[in-house]
């Protein structure tokens, strides 16, 4: 079969492609292909189903009629995995034998589980990666499994997740309501190594333990213990053992790209793409997880696995793919993450852990144990280049603009860091810019209706 | 679309533009019962900003561009193509704060309803479903300091 538009992944770059292509060309075929039987679900809102925060059918990302609605082919289900990929030729060839002829092809195929060389862990029926939909009722199956055996027992049913990053935390909280302890295994010195500092890490810390979950940062599996197919226990890297009644695996994930990369396309730590979002490979765009992005304000070239640059890669891939004239480019970004743990919110953005006495850089840090808040501020050059805010939410998406428009701050109100940023914090004239785009041009600053100047009769 | 402008210059700070939207907002519509009585209280989504010497009132942008929709996992943030609106869906949310980091304006708040979390943000006082011939903060504005005409993008 052929496909004006075919697109690999049916995620958040997929989908807001799909979505981006059609408001530019009404009638060209589009086809979604992924091998998970699902329409378009939010991904990080596994661990929310798994609290009863949604359901099934709550999960749902667009309406039921998306698909319908945009006159797009949805091929979803085990079958659809996309195996090879020939550039030339314009073809996909998936693992069910089907094979797509297509005009431009989107790579969105996100990310997949890294599982690292612990012996065992790949021998047992009760461990679970935490990325997809069916990855999270099979946890939940897992627990309730486990919880019915340990109380039939008369003991605490236990379980291991290894990797304290996001996905780890978020999976250990999911299961603890069903599970009498989470232990979760880091080996880094810190929990969320990538997204928090040293003091926010203790803090978070403490607030999951009396949540029932103990984190162990700075120690790993070493082998896991398998009886009859069965993970029984985990031999740790401090010598100890530790026994549990089944694992979440969420070591940490990597740009699904194996077949776009036997294709010929260019990997750095993801694809490597043009402004446009092509890859090496001509007709053969990306977006997502899968993407090698500049980080604009580090330099550094890696994915930026956070669902808000999934979409927005998507939605510009997708104009380039149907020749929109006015497709913006994408020239970097830096993430910018919001999560929350039972009562504690964590938002974080751009440069959260800069080198020891690294030039201009200085750190405007403020504890209030007491209110069980933690703020910090990476300031660079002047201008704001981070912040971690744990459970001082309030109008943050305020400090994320000025990072993003590399700000002075020494035109700004310094009040704006002591507790929520506002709108009045900035000065006479930026406070109108910002506040008023589209402001009707025949009208002044009063409302007063002003005369439109005319073309000089000249 | 028509948008709401604050035009600082006459802005007393009266909040009476807040008391108008909780009220629009309240399960009785009605300000004595919506201020006192109902649980859970009803939440402003315009903010009155400042003190005696400088104050406005912010409320959603409704952006061309919403970096809330672009941003939100879960599908609940949404801009309405015809109409332009941004809303959220309640029963979608999850209370993340996603928005909360993505907005420059400070215009979404999380908070709790009914023991879940929530987004809260400015819905134009189209609750019902219909577009007013006024917002309902526009309206009670007493000194023309909120105004709601259409704008240029
Ligand atoms: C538990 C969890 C919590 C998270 N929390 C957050 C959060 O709070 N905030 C945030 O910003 N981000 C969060 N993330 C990250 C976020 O989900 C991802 O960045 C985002 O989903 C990336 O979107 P994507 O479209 O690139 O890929 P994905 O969402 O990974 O989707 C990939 C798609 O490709 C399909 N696919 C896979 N292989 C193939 C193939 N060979 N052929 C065809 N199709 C294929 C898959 O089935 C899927 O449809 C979380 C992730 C997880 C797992």
């Amino acid at each position: 079969m052929r496909a004006d538009y075919l697109i690999l992944g049916n995620s958040a770059a997929g989908v807001s492609a799909a979505e981006a292509i059609r408001a530019t060309d009404s009638c060209g075929s589009i086809v979604i292909a992924s091998p998970e039987p699902h329409r378009v679900y939010g991904r990080p809102l596994i661990s929310y189903l798994l609290e009863g925060k949604t359901s099934l059918e709550r999960i749902g990302y667009k309406n039921a009629d998306f698909y319908e609605r945009l006159n797009i082919e949805p091929f979803l289900g085990p079958g659809y995995d996309a195996m090879r990929l020939d550039a030339n030729a314009h073809r996909a060839t998936f693992s069910n034998g089907t094979e797509i002829e297509y005009g431009r092809c989107l790579i969105a195929t996100g990310s997949i589980p890294f599982t690292p060389p612990i012996e065992g862990l790949d021998e047992a029926q009760n461990v679970t990666p935490f990325l997809t939909l069916d990855n999270a009722l099979k946890a939940q199956e897992l627990a309730d499994r486990a919880r019915a055996a340990a109380h039939a027992e008369g003991r605490e049913s236990r379980a291991i997740v290894i990797g304290a990053g996001l996905i780890g935390l978020k999976a250990a909280e999911a299961i603890s309501h069903s599970v009498d302890r989470v232990m979760v295994l880091e080996l880094a010195p810190r929990i969320l190594p990538a997204v928090l500092d040293a003091e926010g890490a203790r803090l978070l810390q403490g607030m999951l333990a009396r949540h029932g979950i103990e984190c162990r940062p700075g120690v790993s599996a070493q082998k896991i213990l398998v009886d009859g197919g069965t993970a029984h226990g985990a031999l740790l890297t401090d010598g100890t053992e530790e026994p549990c009644d089944f694992i979440v695996a969420a070591v940490g994930v990597r740009p699904n790209t194996a077949f776009a990369v036997e294709a010929g396309a260019t990997q750095g730590r993801g694809l490597v793409c043009g402004p446009d979002l092509q890859t090496s490979l001509p007709d053969v765009y990306a977006a997502g997880d899968v993407v090698q992005v500049r980080d604009a304000l580090d330099g550094t070239e890696r994915p930026l696995a956070l669902w808000p640059n999934a979409v927005r890669q998507g939605m510009i891939a997708g104009r380039h793919m149907a020749d929109d004239p006015l497709a913006p480019v994408f020239d970097g970004s830096f993430a910018v993450n919001a999560v929350d743990f039972f009562e504690a919110s964590l938002l974080t953005a751009g440069l959260i852990n800069p080198p020891d006495n690294a030039e201009g850089v200085t750190c405007d840090v403020r504890i209030d144990e007491a209110a069980g808040t933690y703020a910090k501020f990476v300031v660079r050059d002047g201008k704001l280049a981070g912040y971690i805010l744990l459970n001082r939410p309030d109008n943050a998406g305020i400090y994320t603009w000025l990072i993003e428009h590399e700000t002075q701050l020494d035109t700004i109100d310094p009040a704006l860091f002591d507790s929520a940023p506002l709108n009045c914090d900035f000065d006479k004239t930026m406070r109108w810019e910002r506040l008023h785009a589209g402001y009707p041009a025949d009208r002044n600053e009063k409302g007063f209706l002003v005369k439109r100047e005319c073309p000089s009769a000249s | 679309m028509k948008r709401i402008y604050a035009i600082e210059a006459w802005c007393l700070g009266c909040k009476r533009c807040e008391i108008a939207c909780k009220t629009q907002h309240s399960a009785t519509r009605d300000t004595v019962k919506a201020l006192t009585q109902e649980q859970p209280s009803p939440t402003s989504r315009v903010q009155v900003e400042g003190d005696r010497f400088l104050s406005l009132a912010v409320n959603c942008r409704h952006c061309a561009q919403p970096k809330c929709v672009k941003g939100c996992i879960s599908g609940a943030m949404q801009k309405d193509p015809a109409s332009g609106l941004v809303t959220s869906d309640p029963a979608k949310c999850v209370g993340c704060r996603t928005c909360v980091s993505m907005c420059p304006f400070g215009c979404v708040q999380v908070v709790s309803v009914e023991g879940r979390d929530i987004a809260l943000k400015c819905d134009l006082c189209t609750e019902d479903g219909c577009i007013p011939g006024e917002p309902a903060c526009v309206a009670a504005c007493p000194n023309g300091a909120l105004v709601y005409w259409e704008s240029e993008e």
